[in-house]
């Protein structure tokens, strides 16, 4: 059974069709990157995946190993494994990050019927994958999010992540304002954390990230709908030809 | 001290000034407008004038104009056409200038007025004065009893309408002369606005003083915006020290429509405006300003009250009052969001710069809000000039006097710069950068 | 609001705040509704100025201290109700209320032991248990139930650092000297209508008196019970702060259910003299009535401090989740040069509850510094006023105050209100006021759910997260019990 499998999804905000009959398959273990331009629909895809309510689905499905996601609310969907790395992470003023993730690190347990993780278990867990990003332990005292540089938002994000052992990682232009250093610890963090049961779907506008985050299968979406489909070499193409090449081929198919 | 009883004389005064113009000028009045006039005074009868003890009028004391006994004119009276020389906008649009609320067809220049644009003279037409219903909408919260008064009382009240989808590029200019030469003279200078669906104007509305004797004028100024139409309405009050000005500008918006008013306060014993505005259709937007550059005595009080009624309307308020002398500048705004008006997005600002030991400054912005789904803010700041910014700016060569001036008048730009009329804007920066004694000590650097 | 076709899973958590998590949050329980049977002895109601003699004698207090409360009654008499808040209640009848009750039992007591074990196992009840080897380390108890003062903890230790904690009836026999200098020297019996009441008919309070030097060696603090019905509590306190001296004051109170309305008018004076530290800390958790309005304690309080000596301070910190309406402006009088005065704030309002509340910071010495942080929660059909005044005199040269005030609407039928009043009469002061209100960010619970977790515990997250630069001046253990009351009020607030 795939991990993901999305048919024939439409999706309107405020009246406005974003995903014109969107088809993706996603299988355990694999990493799947998604490009297109701007306004293309790419981050409608994440929040949609990840079940934001400003987004109305009209048509289509979303299974997650054969369960219907869109019955499911964003925790839910959390607790099934489903993480979505925001392109904008939100800053939760007064809430340190610390005890937001050990509450989010425990609800999500509480779902998957594990036990609570105890203070001390916690901590040497935020070690290990504190590691993993090179993220500054400091910042877990402080509020999520706030004051937080550009990079190390990124970076607690793929820390969350690492935290939350999801089955698929959303990236939503991860790499976006990203110096290539910061770029390459994410990729670094995010590489760790690939094996046989995990999967990723990497969105972005920009080749570059792929470099380092290689992906087994790449599609283009312009307009809503994927309009092609390839293997990594998709990415260079693209990077060559630009996103105007794709869409004359579109329209001339 | 004034006293209760002050206040009540007063008011039973302007009554006795309504009833007595009521047999001698307004006589020949239809009776609808005279019950519009009849009604009127009984609410200020019932009113008063207001005193300290009234929470919307705690910081400013109408009660050298309590004690002051006024004549209201009957007859338009001559005026040197030098008075209003510098007021002149150099567009080629119309002005109407009146003097003591009356007009004066000698000094105003209807040439200019554009198609779509039309002006009546309640005096000089059958189109009386009965009120569009404008004030009424804007006063449910909180009366203002001088607009009611302003009502009884008015004379030569003009209507500007601008016609559905009319754009109306050059500035309607509204000049209101209060004019005395021996006893204090009141008068009650009102100007309506009703812009169409869709029609754009531009209004600039001028309030200066002619002549030695104090004088009281009471004025309105209603704005009904349609829906989508655009009204950008800016006020001045220019008074010299022994006059006394109590105004209100109270606007409707329809829907996506949008209005801006600025009003700009100089000189004067007593200046107070009240903008009431009712954002009555979902995405209006409204944007408020003030500014009162003051010294000697005097005193300024802007009070706002923006209502919103109606889902995802935006409005502005920003205000600044620069204070010298033993000025007194007082604000009061207050944001009241209404349970329907969700989405709302409000913010409001009032920034005070004291520049004498004896200045004042008090500041009350207020936030009513009745909705869940708003983001509304408000701050207010009262300091002094930054000594920070004066000594950086000495370091690189400026004189003390030079600096001050330039961090004054960079307070003051970000309420000038916004204003759209040019030939007003730079008007007003020369006449605020050579009134300001602090700006005077150095001749004014190039802008 | 839009979501996802077949939404059909009976268990499926909304993600967006604006309806289910927050609609239904006045069903929480009341944990202190109980009433404590117990017999008293109670004057007969209304007000005259034979009652004020009655509760003077029953205290057997010096004739100077009826002719004080004499002189309040018959200025009361002269005076009206304030008008000016935003709240609304049907017009109190001062003749039907109940002017002094109080437990019966001894005349005097030598001990603990003496207490009447219903009181005991009342205050148990509430979690603050007299017994102090049960009590929480470190903080000594005045509780006070209904019109008067049951019992004061850790006397001895406090007695051996020279430091005075008793009753205000105590203080008066025992300390008439500090009473008479001190007493109405913040709050004259003239002051405004409710402190005149309580300067007229007040029963009793706490009394802090730290020497010259001391720093308080425990917390001290004062539990205020209202039990007997139709009654009036009417507490004074009053504390002292000589030059050097410290101490950090807590105050909490509840009162049964009832359907009737009860008036709390209660009188709070603080002084600090040269470089002393008052800190006073209050989480106010009266019964609030029900969601219909029905019952709840009126709460009309004055608290002020006046920070008299040079580099004293004075601080303020209050939760505020009870009452059917909560009035008071707990104030700071800054006179010394170089004094301080702060009021941090939280207060919510739930149900029908209506609270208007927020401080005065009276700038009168140079150098003078005040900060407010006023963060208002308006939830069912509250409506939450903040009202605060800034006064800078002419004298104080270098003033300085900063007031931020924060109000999170939760539903849409409650009102979030903010009134500010600023006024600066010196040129050198700096004045900076920002507000905001808003509701609970829409992106931030999506992030929350995102990471797991559900609507209600981001909600509570995100409102706690919202007051914690007011809970961070509470006292450790006030600090987890303010969380807990305001977790208490967000039960069942997912639909």
């Amino acid at each position: 059974m795939p991990l993901l499998e999305i048919r024939n999804l439409h999706v309107s905000v405020e009246g406005h069709e974003i995903l014109k009959g969107l088809d993706l398959t996603i299988n355990h273990g694999e990493v799947h990157s998604i490009m297109g331009p701007n306004g293309s629909g790419k981050s409608t895809l994440a929040q949609v995946i990840a079940g934001h309510e400003a987004y109305e689905v009209t048509d289509g499905e979303i299974l997650f190993n054969g369960k219907d996601l869109l019955d499911l609310g964003a925790d839910e969907r959390a607790g099934e494994g489903v993480f979505l790395a925001f392109q904008y992470p939100v800053e939760i003023p007064g809430v340190s990050t610390n005890y937001f993730l050990r509450s989010a690190v425990n609800a999500v347990r509480a779902y998957r019927d594990l036990p609570e993780l105890d203070a001390v278990a916690f901590m040497k867990l935020v070690k290990k994958n504190a590691a993993l990003v090179q993220m500054n332990e400091k910042l877990l005292s402080r509020a999520v999010n706030e004051g937080f540089s550009g990079g190390e938002k990124k970076r607690n994000e793929i820390f969350q992540m690492a935290m939350l052992e999801p089955t698929l990682g959303v990236l939503d232009e991860t790499d976006s304002g990203l110096d290539i250093d910061a770029l390459r610890i994410v990729a670094d963090g995010v590489n760790s954390l690939r094996d046989a049961g995990r999967a990723f779907l990497v969105i972005t506008h920009y080749q570059r990230l792929l470099e380092y985050i290689v992906p087994d299968f790449v599609h283009v979406l312009v307009d809503g709908r994927i309009v092609r489909s390839g293997g990594k070499e998709l990415a260079l193409e693209l990077e060559e030809t630009g996103y105007t090449g794709v869409e004359t081929t579109t329209a001339a198919r | 001290m004034t006293t209760a009883n002050e206040f009540n004389t007063a008011a039973d005064r302007f009554v006795a000034l309504y009833r007595e113009a009521r047999e001698r000028i307004f006589a020949s009045e239809p009776a609808d407008v005279l019950a519009v006039r009849d009604a009127a005074i009984a609410r200020f009868a019932e009113l008063g004038v207001p005193s300290h003890k009234d929470e919307e009028w705690k910081y400013t004391s109408l009660a050298p104009v309590a004690r002051t006994a006024f004549t209201m004119d009957d007859t338009p009276r001559a005026v040197d056409p030098a008075a209003i020389e510098p007021l002149l906008l150099d567009g080629a649009g119309p002005r109407l200038v009146f003097v003591n609320g009356l007009y004066t067809e000698s000094l105003s220049d209807l040439a200019g007025l554009p198609a779509g644009v039309t002006i009546e003279l309640a005096s000089a037409s059958d189109n009386h004065i009965i009120p569009p219903g404008v004030l009424d909408r804007c006063t449910d919260l909180a009366p203002l009893p001088l607009a009611r008064l302003n009502i009884a009382l008015a004379r030569d009240a003009a209507t500007i309408r601008i016609a559905r989808n009319t754009q109306c590029v050059e500035p309607i200019h509204v000049i209101h002369l209060a004019a005395a030469d021996a006893g204090a003279v009141v008068s009650f200078p009102r100007l309506s606005i009703v812009a169409e669906e869709g029609a754009h104007a531009t209004i600039v509305e001028n309030h200066a003083t002619v002549g030695a004797a104090p004088t009281l004028a009471v004025a309105l100024t209603e704005i009904a915006v349609g829906a989508n139409a655009h009204i950008d309405h800016a006020r001045t009050t220019e008074s010299n020290a022994n006059s006394w000005h109590v105004g209100a500008v109270a606007i409707t918006q329809s829907r996506d429509s949008r209005a801006e008013s600025a009003h700009v306060a100089i000189g004067g014993d007593i200046t107070r405006l009240d903008f009431r505005v009712s954002l009555d259709g979902a995405g209006a937007d409204c944007n408020l300003r003030g500014l009162a550059m003051l010294d000697n005595s005097e005193h300024v009080d802007h009070h706002l009250l923006v209502r919103h009624n109606q889902p995802n309307c935006t409005s502005r308020e920003f205000f600044k009052n620069v204070l010298d002398g033993s000025s007194r500048g007082v604000f009061c705004g207050r944001i009241h969001v209404d349970q329907d008006a969700q989405k709302t997005d409000g913010v409001q600002t009032n920034a005070n710069l004291l520049l004498s030991d004896d200045a004042q400054a008090e500041t009350r912005p207020q936030l009513e809000i009745y909705a869940d789904d708003v983001k509304c803010t408000h701050g207010a700041t009262v300091g002094q000039l930054d000594d920070d910014a004066i000594f950086y700016l000495r370091a690189r060569g400026v004189p003390e006097a030079e600096a001050r001036a330039i961090l004054i008048r960079g307070f003051a730009g970000e309420i000038l710069d916004e204003i759209r009329v040019e030939a007003l804007r730079d008007r007003l920066r020369q006449r605020l950068f050579g009134v300001v004694p602090a700006l005077n000590q150095q001749p004014a650097a190039s802008v | 609001m839009t979501q996802a076709p077949a939404q059909s899973n009976p268990d499926a958590r909304p993600i967006d705040a604006a309806g289910d998590p927050i609609e239904s949050w006045a069903s929480s329980e009341y944990k202190y509704g109980f009433v404590t049977d117990i017999e008293s002895d109670a004057a007969p109601p209304g007000l005259s100025e034979d009652i004020v003699r009655f509760i003077s004698e029953k205290k057997s207090e010096p004739a100077w201290m009826l002719e004080w409360r004499l002189k309040a009654y018959r200025h009361w008499l002269t005076m009206t109700e304030p008008q000016w808040p935003k709240v609304a209640y049907p017009p109190i009848n001062y003749q039907d209320i109940i002017y002094y009750s109080a437990p019966r039992r001894k005349p005097e007591l030598a001990s603990l032991d003496e207490v009447d074990p219903k009181l005991l196992e009342t205050y148990e009840k509430l979690g603050i248990p007299l017994d102090e080897q049960k009590m929480l380390a470190g903080v000594a108890v005045d509780a006070v139930f209904d019109s008067v003062s049951v019992a004061t903890t850790f006397k001895e230790t406090l007695r051996e650092a020279g430091v005075i904690f008793c009753s205000m009836s105590e203080a008066v026999r025992e300390h008439p000297d500090l009473v008479r200098k001190y007493l109405g020297s913040v709050v004259p019996y003239s002051d405004n209508f409710f402190a005149t009441l309580n300067s007229a008919v007040f029963s009793d309070g706490s009394f802090v008196y730290i020497p010259k030097g001391v720093k308080c060696p425990m917390e001290l603090s004062t539990y205020f019970r209202i039990n007997a019905m139709n009654t009036g509590q009417f507490e004074r306190t009053l504390i002292i702060a000589d030059d050097g001296a410290s101490v950090s004051y807590l105050e909490g109170c509840t009162a049964p259910m009832r359907d009737e309305n009860q008036l709390h008018a209660a009188v709070v004076e603080l002084v600090a003299l040269d470089d002393a530290t008052i800190k006073y800390s209050t989480v106010q958790n009266w019964y609030p009535g029900d969601e219909h309005g029905v019952g709840g304690i009126y709460n009309f309080v004055t608290k002020r401090g006046k920070a008299a000596g040079r580099r004293s301070r004075i601080s303020w910190t209050q939760v505020e989740t009870g009452s059917a309406i909560t009035w008071k402006y707990p104030s700071c009088v800054l006179v010394g040069d170089d004094s301080v005065g702060e009021f941090y704030s939280v207060a919510l309002t739930n149900r029908m509850q209506q609270a208007d509340t927020g401080t005065k910071m009276i700038h009168i010495g140079k150098n003078t510094r005040s900060t407010i942080i006023s963060k208002g929660i308006s939830a069912g059909r509250g409506q939450n006023t903040y009202r605060g005044l800034v006064k800078i005199n002419k004298a104080a040269d270098n003033a300085r105050n900063f007031t931020q005030c924060d109000s999170m609407l939760l539903g849409d039928r409650c009102g979030a209100h903010t009134f500010p009043y600023i006024e600066v009469k010196n040129k050198t002061a700096r004045i900076e006021h920002e507000a905001t209100t808003s509701r609970i960010g829409e992106d931030q619970m999506f992030y929350c759910n995102q990471r797991g977790i559900r609507a209600e515990d981001a909600v509570s997250m995100i409102v706690n997260g919202f007051c914690k630069e007011v809970f961070r001046e509470l006292p450790m253990e006030f600090a987890v019990e303010a969380q807990k009351l305001l977790d208490v009020s967000l039960e069942g607030s997912v639909g």
